[in-house]
């Protein structure tokens, strides 16, 4: 199989999703496209412990199953589509062997998330908005969380999230839309935990 | 359906970047996949280590000697010393202990252990540490030669030639596994195994390739090294209907904790097994598999390379009706051209046994 996925020496970091797209080698797959991962990985919920093993296990997918990619989407599409199957079978059988695991990754205390330092919501820290969105994050279950992600952070399309997620479009549709819902109800929950702490 | 409306919009920005990696993160991560992969990922194993030595020794306190930097660069006639190095950002604690010793050609063990301050339960942290230590011995000469041929990877030397030592079969993690064949009367109760427990080198280097292996598990006491050294994958041979996976026996051992490079260790092994034309060893490997990971993230992999095996095996009958099985319930598969061109008539399979031979 060697490093596969040598065609050409795509430039990693280019758009790949139209035309003949540039091929990188997996050392430039994984400089080009690690951040991603790492980020996709946790924001479908991988506890953060675990994050080394499941990064490396998508990247080892990825390595056996380069030949397999053929164009037809971009490689970021590809590679969210193993990332999000590793990423659930993690869950899987933390949820089945390990629930601990995943319980600990959701103890966050609302009330510390309220950044006293200055300013209205729109102007918390990031690390504040962070908490907020892991939180709201952790409390979504798994179908929804990652129409979510996928739509809202990943800026992905409907019809290629159905085909990462396996899923019909309208059912994308319908999770996208409860979950945006839960979202701004995460976020009033927020500003109203602010706003009482501030008044 | 409705959108996002601007307070929610502007705490996403916010926190948009709130989940990147660091540049340790990066360099640790690609460390261990190098030892892994080894030299077939590009990665870079030697580059590999020292950038995750000195990615970021300003910001993650990182601690490693120099020695062992170099044992992982040079590899050969070197024995292991240790790198330590502790990462700040996820509050973690890398402790990276290569052992490196070096045979004629075989017997080198590569061991990395790490411990996190944080993480799943203990027996969780059990298997994490088992298995970085059997992966990385998995792949011992590409990680500390890389510029050695292939075919004196003992993992990818021809069984027949050289003790294995592929893929370990999931119940090397589990003490209550049963032991394997071959399995020397050495007791190995110790999950934790020590560091650094090879022959000296003056031995090793004079014993013949065949004795390595057996130095390898008696001078070793940790289950896993002697298991894994033990692995029913050492004696198979490249005759046909000669399997190479786990004893019946094992097969009816404890499900493994944490599964997915397991899973994807075995898979691969099975895959190489077939391209290496040794298909009795790739059938089993797939089918030990199928046991532990009915629904693995792999299971569709598994079962299109399960259909290869037993068409290469002359099986003709089973082959078309697992690759029409595979067509069956993956219909959009990409492997599914694959197979409909190398298993004919798997279309309409279903037990039809009349059909053409299915190309090698």
């Amino acid at each position: 199989m060697g490093q596969g996925l040598v065609n050409g020496p795509g430039k990693p970091g280019t758009s790949v999703s139209v035309g003949v797209p540039p091929r990188p080698t997996f050392a430039e797959l994984y400089e080009a496209y690690f951040t991603f991962v790492w980020r996709s990985a946790r924001r479908l919920g991988t506890p953060e412990p675990n994050l080394d093993d499941v990064v490396q296990e998508i990247f080892m997918v990825a390595f056996r199953r380069q030949d397999e990619f053929e164009g037809r989407s971009s490689v970021k599409t590809w590679l969210y589509g193993i990332v999000f199957n590793v990423v659930r079978a993690h869950r899987r059988e933390l949820a089945q062997k390990h629930p601990q695991a995943l319980a600990a990754d959701r103890r966050v205390d609302p009330d510390l998330l309220v950044d006293d330092t200055d300013g209205p919501h729109e102007q918390a820290s990031k690390g504040e908005a962070a908490r907020v969105l892991d939180l709201f994050l952790d409390d979504l279950d798994d179908d929804r969380r990652a129409v979510f992600v996928l739509a809202e952070l990943e800026q992905l399309t409907a019809p290629e999230i159905a085909a990462i997620v396996g899923s019909p479009l309208n059912t994308v549709y319908s999770r996208l839309r409860l979950a945006r819902i839960e979202f701004a109800k995460a976020v009033a929950r927020h500003r109203a935990r602010d706003d009482r702490r501030r008044s | 359906m409705s959108e996002l409306d601007a307070p929610e919009r502007a705490l996403l920005a916010l926190a948009n970047d709130a989940h990147d990696p660091t540049d340790a993160d990066r360099a640790r991560v690609r460390a261990a996949l190098a030892a892994r992969l080894g030299t077939a990922a590009g990665l870079g194993v030697g580059a590999a280590l020292g950038a995750a030595a000195t990615a970021k020794a300003a910001t993650t306190g990182v601690a490693t000697t120099a020695k062992a930097v170099a044992a992982g660069a040079s590899g050969l006639g070197s024995t292991g010393t240790a790198a330590a190095v502790t990462g700040g950002a996820l509050a973690t604690k890398l402790v990276v202990a290569v052992a490196l010793t070096a045979t004629v050609g075989v017997g080198a063990t590569v061991r990395v252990v790490r411990h996190r301050s944080h993480g799943p339960a203990p027996a969780a942290q059990t298997a994490l540490h088992d298995r970085r230590t059997a992966t990385v011995a998995n792949r011992p000469l590409a990680a500390a030669a890389p510029d050695r041929p292939r075919q004196e990877d003992p993992a990818a030397a021809a069984p027949a030639e050289q003790p294995s030592t592929g893929s370990a079969p999931p119940a090397r993690r589990s003490p209550a596994a049963p032991a394997t064949p071959q399995r020397t009367a050495e007791p190995a109760p110790a999950i934790e195994a020590p560091t650094v427990s090879a022959p000296p080198p003056s031995t090793a280097q004079t014993a013949a390739p065949e004795d390595s292996a057996k130095h390898s598990v008696r001078s070793d006491s940790s289950s896993v090294a002697a298991t894994v050294s033990n692995h029913p994958l050492a004696p198979a041979t490249s005759s046909r209907g000669q399997a190479c996976g786990p004893a019946r026996a094992d097969l009816d051992g404890p499900r493994p904790e944490f599964t997915v490079a397991d899973e994807a260790r075995l898979v691969h092994d099975g895959v190489r097994a077939l391209h290496d034309g040794q298909a009795a060893c790739a059938l089993s490997l797939l089918d030990t598999h199928a046991h532990f990971y009915p629904h693995g993230v792999l299971a569709e992999e598994r079962d299109a390379e399960r259909a290869f095996a037993l068409a290469d095996l002359g099986r003709v009958k089973e082959a078309r009706a697992a690759a029409a099985a595979f067509l069956r319930a993956h219909p959009t598969s990409p492997l599914g051209a694959r197979l409909r061109q190398r298993i004919p008539g798997s279309d309409a399979a279903n037990g039809d046994t009349t059909g053409g031979t299915p190309h090698p």
